[in-house]
């Protein structure tokens, strides 16, 4: 029989601490709104957009 | 291992119950027995005592908490086969119609996995936003009330039975009857129509009564009579530009509403200081009804005065000098006014009367007529269908009741035993009759005293069509299965009537669109694609009716029919349609709870009563009443006991009572709440229903309503009256309230009222120095706000998203749609008379309503108020466990879940939108020993699984002790950038709309993103008739308001 | 021995009593059965304390709506009433430590029940905050301990954060102090006990022998902890006052809050130390050789002065009201004295 393994804490830590490491995929129009991050990337002040940038450690973008 | 219990098993064994297996599974640890007891066995396994001493307490451990720490068990069952249109947290929407007695609305349904949770407006019919009662109609759907099944018996004999059993008794009584009476509300449906015909094929004794609960008789026979049409004509308010209206609160619950508020207010727009333009509407009532406080100027009459005011009206318009009763002489100047701008707007003018007089009627066509409006703004061709009911036939029946010649009377959807009381004639007719049948959707004080009760289905679970309007063809079709056993009414007619329509209503009302309906359309070819676009759409318009028609009546006789004026010094009672109709939405908690919008109280009516200043430092009304304190109201002999409210605006010698309340028979709203007034309803010599009482009697103070629940105590901005010693004109509100600091010295007003910068308002005239002054005050407050020295985090909002909203308190009505779908939307709990009494009120969006101006006939503005989002939140510091911060996009964020409930926040919001769970009204907890009531009931509120099922999953429901408040809807924000992040474009303005916005049918409130330089909201920001409320305090808040501009002739203040 | 007798200072204590009379009159309480009166006042005191307890039970179960609160504040007895407990604790630690440093010998008479008096009345006002809350089996969520939600701290920026920092501090500080000077009374306990008692006390005491070394340690922990102490005599009943001055509530926005609220503090707090001293010597009969006239009189300057602070802070409230034109203050303050029937509360508090 299959046995089941929980393989992460799956705590809001867990899920925090992703969203600031993961990218998002910037390329998609969506994300044009952005244009202070677009202007950073251009001028090579930023090499990359997190969840975390676009506002993913904010409370109510989960707990609504 | 309690495998077997769960229905989960391991293997084989475990399902037999094999004793070895038992045994071993039931070990902590699989081989060690035996070997603990023998020293040198256990240093073979490599333990010692510590190793044993740490095992053992493991296990106990684990024991312990695993035997101790029952969760329960929660059942979540995926779809084997997943039904084609439900997908788990995404939802679908029907296109339905609304319909309630004479109310419709063109909906769109909102369901989550099967069931609907939420009604928007279908903007197909021409603008988007419904009603409140269009809003609140969902959570009938889920009334714990409703009848779950046939019903056969009366009162204690009263038992559930089959749709077998009820038709073949029904049938059986029915074919041995010799005269049946139908009673339905007003039948627009052309199902519904062909239905009873079928009915009445099959027992051609039937006699088809049309009424409506609040009658519009007067009207349509006086239509019928000079027009050949027993029909309401289309109102074309957007194209008026002078509105006279006798007592018709055509914003509020008269005609079509919806629609008449979107086009007034169309007409009233301004987003531009040159060139500003807007309609007048004068208003002609005694008390204040929505209409009247959306009026620019108000022109006081008496009831009675009514018929001596329209007939006035057409001398002065037409120059006939019929004669008329006394008219009190400032309406007399005032209606001169109003005919000189009449006459000036031929053909773009509006009179309308909410009369049900017809001779008075007859002569408010005569002066549409005579002024060409007919055709134009007054229009036939697209004459409202939904009012048909005669009260003559009614009266008929009831006379025939109590002669005792009805043996069978079947009452469709209607209670007329409620809202037909006819001086007791109607119980004590009803009691005559043989047979009483009901159809009805749950128990009611008619179909209390009925014999058999066919349940019906609500509309969200029925297939129907209706003609709301010539010329427009709506559908209504099932969002979900029925829930119990009940049936459309039309089925039961058509089972009755041995008509057989298939394995569903659907067929039938197909049927009638085969044949009657799509003939009236050239785009589609074969039906089946018509009848798929239709029920996409929801509506299908085929076209205005040709032709025109012309007046012929004869106003003499009309002018001698009209009321009479009752001379004396009696007061005169008006009873009124609120916003809770007249008994068919009683039993609704959110619209019990929804405030009135005019006297800002809640579960109950209260008797309006005017109100005066004494000239020095006091507000006085009749018999020195205040607000909450209860009278003896004696009508007609007969004495009850109400509570009364002050009312500004109220005629004087007049009070003012609504319907719809004190109902015996109901749910959970009906018992105990308010009085009911269809007692005090007469039936006037030529038939019709009269609404007003001469010469009632109000007592003196004869107690207090301890629960006396208003949500709102402050009423003025400024109302001016003659002070006393000096003869001039001052603040009476801040003399009567801000008395303390006077007597050490001079008698300065410190704008305590008006210096806040809570509302600006204008006139149309004074516009540009108003917008002038508007500037320079928030000048002054920017100047002040800059010195600040904290930066902003302007830098951060232009970044991505930055969530704002304007309302147009120009556009806001007041109908109060928007509180009722936050409700909805939101699951935001009803409280109950007691709990609101206390200050507990839980409604996040609130509309506030000022009085200004004169006061003994104040103007009126509303103005909705939520949380503003502030940048600069005083909430959001004190917060001491971090609950509620600030969004990148600018949100103030609410979390629920962090939340101790410490309330320092909602101390410390400026604008008191902050909402605080003080019990546990959301029945949320885990036990149910300490959920309060809302109106004594068995089970809680809320508590069940059926009412339950209303609940928006996309919203935490939240537990006791926390705090809420409006979020701008973030659920439906998360949704739409989630919707354009996968279609990979950018947000746009439909994606993210708010409750609040959708539900408002004149668009008083635009959400969007401000970093949208194209978009709805941006280009409202550039109103330059915005303000920010409470600007000075810099809070920085994220909604805008305009100015309320008023077109208020002040000629006739003077 | 003799009765210590100075030629220059007047005697601390009346009655000519010996060193061992002393502790005779002080222990001997401890050590007889308690009468009748006493166990009477206790029964009285536990009946009010279970049906205290009843009512915290009966608010975290159906919640604070039973408080009725709302009008138009969201705080009402529970927050004045830890305010005030908060208060009277002050006096408890102003006796004890600043009347130490101002090295004023006759505290002695009364520092020890003072100071179980604050320890005490900190303990009541922590009991508001906990059960105030809309959600009291979540109130952990105010302390800063790591954790795995991000981690998620409390906002530091909130005065009821503050409120909880302070009060944490105010207590360990207070009972530290508290203790440290009972351990001497407590070896003289020691020394005159058996059996169970004397292992108590044994443990209690913590080792103290009376040598000089210890006296001289003793004293040096006195004076650290009453300099520590002292501050937060003011920084505390500040820090409570800013629960409401930094809100923006018209009434309470006002920068002379802190003074004031720490004046009333001292104020109400030698009040509730006088009440328990006067009762006690009323009780204990001895005690009037202990506590007499010269305590009372200092404790009643302590008070009049205060008192008058006070005052003023009252006038100066109504004044600057006045003087401001800001009708919401004027409101606030005119309602309270002179608006609806609650206005006797107000005035009983002010006379």
């Amino acid at each position: 029989m299959e046995v089941v393994q929980q393989m992460s804490p799956l705590s809001m830590g867990w899920c925090i601490n992703c969203h600031r490491q993961t990218e998002v995929n910037f390329n998609d129009t969506y994300y044009s709104a952005y244009e202070d991050y677009h202007k950073e990337m251009k001028d090579g002040d930023r090499t990359k957009v997190t969840v975390e940038d676009i506002g993913g450690l904010e409370c109510q973008k989960c707990h609504y | 291992m309690k495998g077997k219990d769960q229905g989960v098993w391991i293997g084989e064994k475990d399902l037999t119950n094999d004793p070895g297996f038992i045994e071993i599974s039931q070990q902590e640890f699989a081989s060690m027995p035996e070997a603990l007891g023998n020293a040198e066995a256990v240093e073979q396994l490599g333990g010692t005592r510590r190793d044993f001493l740490k095992m053992l307490g493991f296990g106990v451990g684990a024991a312990t908490i695993a035997a101790g720490c029952d969760i329960p068990v929660k059942r979540a069952i995926p779809y084997v086969v997943k039904p084609d249109t439900i997908v788990p947290g995404v939802a679908s929407y029907y296109a339905t119609t609304f319909v309630e007695g004479g109310d419709y609305a063109s909906v769109l349904v909102k369901t989550r996995e099967g069931r609907p949770i939420k009604i928007e407006g279908n903007d197909l019919v021409g603008y988007g936003g419904t009603s409140a009662r269009a809003q609140a109609s969902v959570l009938n759907l889920y009334d714990t009330a409703r009848f779950r099944s046939p019903q056969i018996g009366k009162d204690a004999d009263r038992a559930e039975t089959s749709w077998a059993d009820l038709d073949e008794k029904a049938m059986s009584v029915l074919a041995s009857s010799t005269s049946i009476k139908l009673v339905t509300s007003s039948i627009y449906s052309p199902s519904t129509t062909r239905a009873i015909e079928a009915f009445k094929t099959k027992y051609p004794s039937t006699q088809h009564i049309q009424y409506d609960s609040v009658s519009y008789a007067g009207l349509l026979d006086a239509n019928e009579e000079n027009f050949g049409m027993r029909a309401m004509p289309a109102y074309k308010f957007d194209k008026a530009e002078v509105v006279v209206s006798f007592d018709a609160d055509f914003l509020g619950s008269w005609g079509d509403s919806t629609k008449y508020s979107v086009d007034f207010i169309n007409n009233r727009k301004i987003d531009k200081v040159d060139g500003a333009k807007m309609s007048r509407l004068y208003q002609v009532e005694s008390h204040m009804s929505l209409t009247g406080s959306n009026a620019d100027n108000r022109i006081l009459i008496k009831p009675s005065e009514q018929g001596a005011a329209i007939v006035t009206l057409y001398n002065m318009v037409t120059g006939s000098s019929l004669s008329a009763a006394s008219l009190n002489q400032e309406a007399k100047t005032a209606l001169q006014a109003a005919a000189q701008e009449l006459k000036a707007a031929r053909g773009k003018s509006i009179v309308v009367s909410g009369t049900n007089n017809k001779g008075e009627q007859v002569l408010v066509n005569a002066v549409n007529d005579y002024l060409g409006n007919l055709g134009n703004t007054v229009d036939f061709s697209e004459a409202l269908m939904t009012r048909q009911g005669s009260d003559k036939e009614i009266s008929s029946l009831v006379n025939e009741m109590n002669s005792g010649s009805v043996d069978t009377v079947i009452f469709m959807q209607v209670n007329p035993a409620y809202d037909f009381k006819s001086n007791g004639k109607f119980a004590s007719g009803l009691e005559k009759v043989k047979n009483k049948l009901s159809i009805s959707y749950s128990n009611d004080e008619t179909t209390d005293q009925s014999d058999m009760v066919a349940a019906v289905s609500h509309y969200l679970e029925s297939w129907g069509d209706a003609q709301p309007v010539k010329g427009m063809y709506t559908l209504m079709q099932p969002t979900i299965n029925t829930i119990f056993d009940t049936r459309q009414a039309g089925e039961t007619l058509l089972a009755w009537a041995g008509v057989d329509f298939g394995d569903s209503y659907m067929n039938f009302v197909q049927q009638g669109w085969k044949e009657d309906v799509f003939e009236l359309q050239s785009l589609f070819g074969g039906f089946q694609r018509f009848w798929e676009s239709a029920l996409h759409d929801g509506i299908f318009k085929s076209g205005k009716i040709a032709g025109s028609v012309s007046f012929s009546g004869d106003t003499a006789s009309a002018a001698g029919q009209v009321t009479k004026t009752v001379s004396g010094d009696g007061i005169e009672l008006k009873i009124y349609e609120g916003h809770l109709g007249n008994g068919a939405y009683t039993n609704n908690p959110w619209l019990m709870e929804m405030p009135d919008p005019i006297t800002r109280t809640v579960w109950g009516n209260h008797l309006a009563i005017p109100v005066d200043f004494d000239g020095v430092s006091t507000m006085i009304s009749m018999n020195d009443l205040k607000d909450g304190d209860l009278v003896d109201l004696t009508v007609n002999g007969e004495t009850i006991t109400v509570p009364v409210v002050q009312q500004f605006g109220q005629a004087p010698g007049t009070a003012a009572l609504a319907l719809g309340y004190g109902r015996e028979v109901g749910g959970l709203c009906a018992k105990g709440v308010g009085v009911d007034m269809n007692k005090s309803v007469s039936v006037n010599k030529l038939g019709y229903r009269t609404y007003s009482v001469p010469n009632v009697e109000i007592s003196a103070k004869v107690g207090e309503d301890k629960e006396f629940a208003s949500v709102q105590y402050h009423h003025t901005y400024g109302v001016k009256d003659t002070d006393e010693a000096t003869g001039e004109m001052i603040n009476a509100d801040e003399a009567a309230l801000v008395s303390f600091s006077y007597g050490l010295g001079s008698q300065g007003f410190q704008g305590a009222l008006t210096d806040r910068s809570v509302m600006y308002y204008s006139s149309l005239e004074g516009l540009k120095d108003s917008v002038e002054h508007l500037n320079d005050k928030r000048a002054h407050a920017q100047h002040l706000n800059d010195q600040q020295i904290y930066g902003g985090h302007d830098k951060m909002y232009k970044n991505g998203h930055h969530w704002g909203m304007h309302v147009d308190l120009n556009s806001c009505t007041g109908c109060a749609a928007c509180t009722v779908a936050c409700m909805a939307e939101n699951n935001v709990p009803v409280v109950g008379k007691r709990e609101v009494s206390r200050h507990h009120e839980m409604t996040w969006l609130r509309i506030d309503r000022y009085y200004y101006g004169k006061l003994e006939n104040p103007n009126t503005v509303y103005q909705p108020m939520m949380c503003q989002h502030c940048d600069n939140a005083p909430c959001e510091n004190v917060c001491p466990v971090n609950a509620t911060n600030h969004s990148s996009e600018g949100l103030n964020q609410m979390t629920y879940n962090r939340c101790v409930g410490t309330r320092y926040c909602a101390n410390n919001c400026p604008y008191k939108v902050r909402r605080f769970n003080w019990l546990d009204y959301t029945t949320a907890d885990i036990f149910p020993g300490n959920q309060p009531t809302i109106n004594n009931e068995e089970i809680p509120f809320g508590a069940d699984n059926l009412t339950r099922m209303v609940l928006n999953p996309d919203v935490t429901v939240r537990s006791r002790g926390v705090i809420e408040k409006c979020s701008f809807c973030v659920q439906r924000i998360q949704e739409g950038k989630l919707t354009a992040k996968k279609e990979e474009r950018m947000l746009r303005d439909s994606d993210v709309k708010t409750a609040c916005q959708t539900a408002c049918p004149t668009g008083a409130i635009t959400f969007g993103d401000m970093n949208n330089k194209n978009g709805n909201l941006s280009h409202k920001l550039e109103n330059p008739l915005n303000f920010i409320v409470l600007e000075e305090v810099n809070v920085r808040s994220s909604v805008q308001y305009s100015m309320r501009v008023n077109n208020r002739n002040e000629k006739l203040d003077a | 021995m003799s009765a210590p007798v100075s030629a220059i200072r007047e005697p601390l204590i009346t009655g000519h009593k010996t060193y061992h009379q002393i502790t005779e009159d002080l222990v001997s309480p401890t050590e007889k059965a308690p009468n009748l009166m006493w166990v009477i006042a206790f029964s009285v005191a536990a009946a009010l304390a279970t049906f205290g307890v009843f009512c915290i039970a009966w608010t975290i179960w159906f919640g604070i709506g039973t408080w009725n609160l709302n009008r138009t504040i969201g705080w009402g007895w529970d927050i004045t009433n830890f305010v005030w407990w908060i208060g009277i604790g002050h006096a408890g630690t102003l006796i004890s430590a600043i009347l130490l440093l101002f090295r004023q010998k006759w505290r002695t008479g009364v520092n020890r029940a003072a100071e179980a008096m604050t320890i005490f009345a900190v303990l009541c006002a922590a009991l508001f905050p906990g059960i105030h809350v809309g959600r009291a089996w979540v109130v952990f969520y105010f302390f800063p301990y790591p954790n795995t939600r991000g981690p998620l701290w409390p906002n530091f920026n909130s005065p009821l954060l503050w409120d909880l920092f302070a009060i944490s501090t105010y207590f360990t500080v207070s009972l530290l102090f508290w203790y440290t000077g009972l351990v001497p009374d407590f070896a003289t306990v020691r020394d005159r006990a058996r059996g169970i008692r004397k292992k108590i006390y044994h443990f209690l005491s913590f080792g103290w022998n009376g040598s000089a070394k210890h006296w001289q340690r003793w004293e040096s922990i006195s004076l650290v902890l009453a300099g520590l102490a002292t501050p937060l005599v003011l920084s505390v009943h500040t820090i409570v006052s800013f629960d409401f001055a930094t809100s923006v509530i018209p009434g309470w926005h006002t920068t002379i809050f802190p003074p004031y609220f720490v004046a009333g503090a001292i104020f109400s707090g030698f009040a509730m130390v006088l009440t328990l001293m006067l009762i006690t010597r009323k009780i204990l009969r001895t005690r009037r050789l202990y506590y007499y006239r010269a305590h009372v009189e200092s404790m009643n300057k302590v008070i009049l002065v205060t008192g008058t602070i006070v005052g003023v802070a009252y006038l100066t409230e109504l004044f600057i009201a006045w003087y401001s034109g800001y009708v919401y203050e004027q409101f606030a303050f005119f309602n309270r004295a002179a608006g609806t029937v609650l206005v006797v509360i107000f005035w009983y508090d002010v006379l």
